[in-house]
């Protein structure tokens, strides 16, 4: 019955005082929300294990090399298959490395089209263990030499490319224009490893070699399942073992292995296995540190709002303890605000997070709508782990936010209140409470706002980067070419002939439309791409190949640099000369040319790869061409340094283009897919869009990570404004006696003023202290793996400073000045 | 004004001074055309009954709070429609306070709290400063707490400290509302022996109390009811007071 009574109590406070109702639960809900969206967002695509029809965790094992910042890559098969003859921890697991195809329809001379491919082992759907749903998977068989050509489909494949057809089993297509059989229909949604819509079994040379291989033909990649109860620390120390077991004894040219960094094949949770998370884990790890320190920041803010109210209610308090009232009473009854406020907040924040998700799911389509490369866990959604989290986090935040009025209620001098209602008694403890309380605010906001905006700010500096080309009035899109037409035949010079070919037939024929003004073809334009491998100046070869200079090194057609803007700053442009002596010639850019060469006789000198991964002839440089960055310039994997090779000595079946061109960029597409239609239809072109947007692409995730960082720093303003002023008035109000009695005994307003803003400047300088060290360690953390624009540690080391000591002078001045109004005999009435 | 029988001027005086609340829609008159002069040296007190407007007038005697009309006059000069620093700075200079529930800063020692309304004066040394609070502390014989804290002392302590915190500048006015409202007998005599020694020192006193007794030490008593002087009654001999 009591209860009942204090909670009516409870109700009728909070009711009475609307204003504090709503921006307490405001402020819950927010809290709570941003914690709730975070944990579902980070929870769905990081930590969660992929587990696929609650099966144990399923991991990735890849090779890692440090020049790929911590990307993963393919690893030599034969090592890969060693270690799943030897395992005792894995249950299962596959090979399988991922590209693109061009899949015909089911009559002949239907229109290519391009899919995300997963070229694996026979055993991939039993790791992931789903099988189709239609027809069958791959066996063993499948990989012989003169197995019959058979590719899976996903449902979406088969219901949209192929309508649906009921007799899709066992029907023909062309895959890369070679005939093929439909042999299985994978479920809705299942696009395992991460974007597959066909799967194509491996040949048996690629996925059991008999014998070790540095050729890139043979890296693959792995998944795998654990048994069950291992974990992922036991398979990694099992691999340790494997693998120190085999890497003994290996040819000179591959002894790096053994010694490779951090190892040479790793494992991990198979969500790491993407480039966007690899490349912004930090900045994920940092987007929920923050949000934890919000949280921390809400639990704070609604504390301080509640031991507000109990300062002011203290009389009251003071008078129920007079009369008799347990502890224990006394402390619920304090508890029952903080449960109306945090539940009906978390009630509120269960709204805001499936708005938050709602949006994070229409961002994730537009990021990945060109490339079609999003993978198929990165839908976020609220399940019952969130709902879980929620309730939890509203339990503690109950209890975090009732116990410090509770404490307040319960600590002090309540003797002194009654007998004259004075607070001084109780004044020091409170006044000390509050002083943390501002330095942890001040702290705390400082943490969250730079971060935020040394991150925005370096995101918006890196879309405005020069990359050295020019993208006004281009289009770019990716050419592909089908293998079966074009086939490889390791890179005889018939075949090399007839692909070459193709690229340049398409380049005359586009130069000659009046529209189109230039045309080259690069295998990743400049602007896009990451990642440099070592390269040797001849003289001066490092004792280890991985110590030799880094460069990006690229492929160009001949004729290809004013179609992007770029121009000759030395030397020679590629041409015919350079047919006669087989890829003996290379192009570099200003930079690496001034960077290595700082005598400026780089023209003549000879490079080649440091690895024997790669052909290692010499090549001469011939020209030195106007610099351009390949990567964002926030990325550490982008090079600034470029090497680029001639495109026609060697087969590339798939490059990427640039066409420059005049009038409607509509009417410049169409005039590009007519030219490759006139000269072979099966060559499919796609990723067609702006240059500006191929730049911005690889942005586009970083920049929702910045947008959501951006909202943390706007709710961190808000809380920490709201909190400051909260804690500054209650400091304030609790010290309205002493203030009154410092009038009284002649301190002039000014003096009263400078008294708190000068109290408040020792806990700016605290806080800001403490704020300013956690988020460099913060932004460290960051720079491992992003690099920050310079302009934007001045943004955020300065302006943020300044901002938070104007809001934290204001949100002290106008309390102090509210009091300093009323008469001082007013003050030491209210004493 | 001059006192005719002394002929002396008056320190503060007030005439036709009016003082009215407002609170939401409610005016109340808390004091109507009170018009008084105190004299330098004198020992006077203001009683009546509890909200008659007493510790009112004693806030306007102290410039803590402004009248609604009327004038106020503080040695010679109209403290009426002065600005707020003005009033501060005749606050600490003239004029010193002692409140019932003492009003010391709890987080400053005892000489910390006496030497509060020094520091707030620009022409005194800190030597100066620290002079004058022993001198106070001597006065009021508390120079051995000098270092404590106000919670470390009793009720009459603290109201001796508040005292010594008063006349630590030399003011030309003590003001003291009801300055043994706190304490005890026995505290509460200490106090008003204090008083009655500083009056003896030359102190210009007022003091509000509604305890008859102790309105009896003093030279001249101001009956306040219904915000009016009602009495102004000086006695000429004091009293014997039973100890």
């Amino acid at each position: 019955m009591t209860f009942w009574i204090d909670i009516k109590y409870a109700a009728r406070l909070l009711l009475k005082n609307p204003v504090f109702t709503a921006t307490s639960v405001l402020i819950v809900a927010i809290g709570l929300g941003l914690t709730l969206y975070t944990y579902s967002l980070l929870n769905q695509l990081i930590f969660k294990p992929l587990t696929l029809n609650g099966g144990t965790p399923i991991i990735a094992i890849e090779g890692q090399f440090r020049s790929n910042a911590g990307v993963g890559t393919g690893a030599d098969a034969y090592h890969l298959n060693q270690i799943s003859a030897e395992t005792e921890l894995l249950h299962s697991m596959s090979l399988y490395i991922t590209g693109t195809t061009l899949i015909g329809g089911l009559d002949i001379g239907a229109a290519n089209k391009k899919f995300n491919a997963s070229f694996s082992q026979w055993n991939i759907f039993e790791v992931a263990g789903v099988q189709p749903i239609l027809g069958r998977g791959f066996n063993p068989q499948d990989h012989d030499p003169g197995a019959e050509k058979v590719v899976v489909i996903s449902n979406d494949v088969w219901q949209n490319h192929f309508s649906g057809n009921k007799d899709i089993i066992g029907a023909t297509t062309r895959v890369d224009t070679v005939p093929t059989r439909i042999i299985g229909v994978m479920p809705d949604g299942f696009a395992f490893p991460a974007v597959a819509q066909i799967w194509v079994p491996l040949s048996a040379e690629r996925v059991s070699p008999t014998q070790l291989n540095d050729d890139f033909e043979y890296r693959l990649l792995a998944v795998a399942r654990l048994k069950q109860d291992v974990s992922l620390p036991q398979f990694q120390q099992e691999l340790k073992v494997i693998l120190q077991r085999n890497l003994l004894d290996l040819p000179q040219e591959m002894a790096w292995r053994a010694s490779s960094p951090g190892g040479y094949i790793r494992a991990f949770p198979f969500k790491l296995n993407n480039d966007a998370i690899t490349v912004h884990y930090s900045m994920f790890i940092a987007m929920m540190i923050v949000v934890m320190l919000i949280l921390l920041l809400t639990c704070i803010n609604i504390g301080n709002l509640l031991l507000a109210r109990v300062n002011e209610r203290i009389k009251e308090v003071a008078i129920r303890i007079a009369l008799g009232i347990p502890r224990k009473r006394l402390v619920l009854q304090m508890l029952w605000e903080s449960i109306f406020i945090c539940c009906l907040g978390g009630f509120l924040a269960f709204f805001f997070a499936k708005w938050g998700v709602h949006i994070t799911n229409s961002v994730f389509d537009q990021i990945f709508a060109i490339n079609g490369e999003k993978p198929f866990w990165w839908q976020i959604s609220l399940d019952m782990n969130a709902i879980m989290v929620l309730l939890v986090a509203i339990v503690l935040m109950i209890l975090v936010t009732g116990f410090i009025p509770a404490w307040r209620a319960l600590s002090g001098d309540l003797n002194g209140v009654l007998r004259d209602g004075t607070r001084g008694a109780l004044g020091k403890k409170a006044g000390r409470a509050n002083k943390i309380l501002v330095i942890a605010e001040i702290a705390l906001s400082c943490v969250v706002l730079m971060v935020a905006t040394i991150l925005l700010s370096t995101s918006y500096s890196a879309q405005r980067a020069d990359y050295g080309v020019n993208t006004q009035n281009r289009i770019t899109a990716t050419v592909r070419l089908p293998s079966g037409t074009y086939p490889w035949n390791d890179g005889a010079p018939e075949a090399r002939k007839k692909i070459n070919s193709f690229w340049y037939q398409l380049k005359d024929e586009l130069e000659q439309q009046p529209n189109i003004h230039g045309v080259a073809f690069f295998n990743l334009l400049p602007g896009t791409g990451n990642g440099t491998v070592h390269c040797e100046i001849e003289g001066k070869a490092a004792e280890l190949y991985n110590e030799n200079p880094s460069c990006n090194h690229g492929i160009v057609t001949r004729d290809a640099w004013s179609a992007v803007g770029m121009k000759m700053i030395a030397g020679r442009e590629f041409d015919l000369r350079d047919m006669v002596s087989e890829g003996e010639n290379i192009i570099i850019n200003e930079s690496m040319a001034k960077h290595y060469f700082p005598n400026g006789d780089a023209l003549g000198q000879r490079i080649r790869h440091a690895s024997a991964n790669f052909n290692r002839d010499w090549q001469t440089i011939i020209g030195i061409v106007s610099d351009s960055i390949h990567g964002s310039v926030m990325q550490t994997t982008s090079a600034q340094y470029t090497a680029y090779l001639l495109m026609d000595w060697d087969p590339w079946f798939r490059l990427v283009t640039a066409v420059h061109y005049s009038g409607p960029q509509s009417l410049a597409e169409s005039t590009f897919l007519e030219a490759i239609n006139n000269i072979d239809a099966d060559v499919t072109a796609y990723h067609i869009q702006s240059y500006d947007n191929l730049i911005k692409q690889p942005m586009m995730l970083v920049n929702a990570i910045n947008t959501i960082f951006l909202w943390c720093g706007l709710i961190a303003l808000f809380l920490a404004a709201s909190g400051i002023y909260a804690v500054a008035a209650n400091s304030i109000t609790l010290r309205k006696q002493e203030i009154a009695t410092r009038r009284a005994l002649g301190s002039r307003n000014n003096q009263v003023i400078k008294l708190f803003l000068k109290q408040a400047g020792m806990q700016l300088l605290f806080g800001l202290a403490l704020g300013i060290s956690l988020s460099l360690w913060l932004i460290s953390q960051i720079t491992q793996s992003m690099i920050i624009d310079s302009n934007s540690y001045l943004i955020g080391l300065i302006g943020i400073p300044i901002f938070i000591i104007m809001m934290v002078l204001i949100a002290t001045y106008l309390p102090a000045s509210k009091v300093i109004k009323k008469e001082p005999s007013e003050g030491l009435r209210e004493g | 004004m001059k006192d005719v029988s002394n002929n002396k001027t008056a320190l503060v005086e007030l005439k036709d001074l009016n003082k009215m609340f407002f609170t939401d829609e409610v005016e109340t008159n808390a004091l109507s055309n009170i018009n008084l002069a105190i004299y330098e040296g004198e020992y006077l007190s203001i009683t009546g009954p509890s909200g008659c407007g007493k510790s009112t007038l004693l806030s306007l005697l102290g410039l803590l709070d402004t009248p609604t009309s009327g004038l106020y006059k503080l040695a010679g000069h109209n403290a009426s429609n002065i600005n707020q620093d003005e009033r501060a700075r005749i606050r600490n200079k003239e004029i010193g306070f002692i409140f019932q529930s003492f009003n010391l800063i709890s987080d400053l020692t005892v000489a910390e709290n006496i030497e509060l309304p020094l520091t707030y004066r620009t022409d005194l040394t800190k030597n100066q400063r620290q002079d004058m609070v022993l001198s106070s502390l001597e006065k009021v014989d508390l120079a051995h707490r000098a270092n404590h804290y106000p919670s470390q002392l009793s009720g009459g302590q603290q109201q001796r400290v508040a005292v010594a915190r008063a006349i630590g500048g030399k003011p030309a006015i003590i003001l003291a509302d009801e300055p043994t409202g706190n304490l005890d007998s026995k505290n509460a005599e200490s106090v008003m022996a204090l008083l009655d020694e500083l009056h003896q020192d030359g102190a210009t006193i007022c003091m509000v109390t509604h305890d008859p007794v102790f309105a009896a030490r003093t030279q001249r008593i101001i009956e306040v009811f219904d915000g009016r002087v009602v009495s102004d009654e000086r006695i000429t001999e004091m009293p014997a007071i039973a100890v």
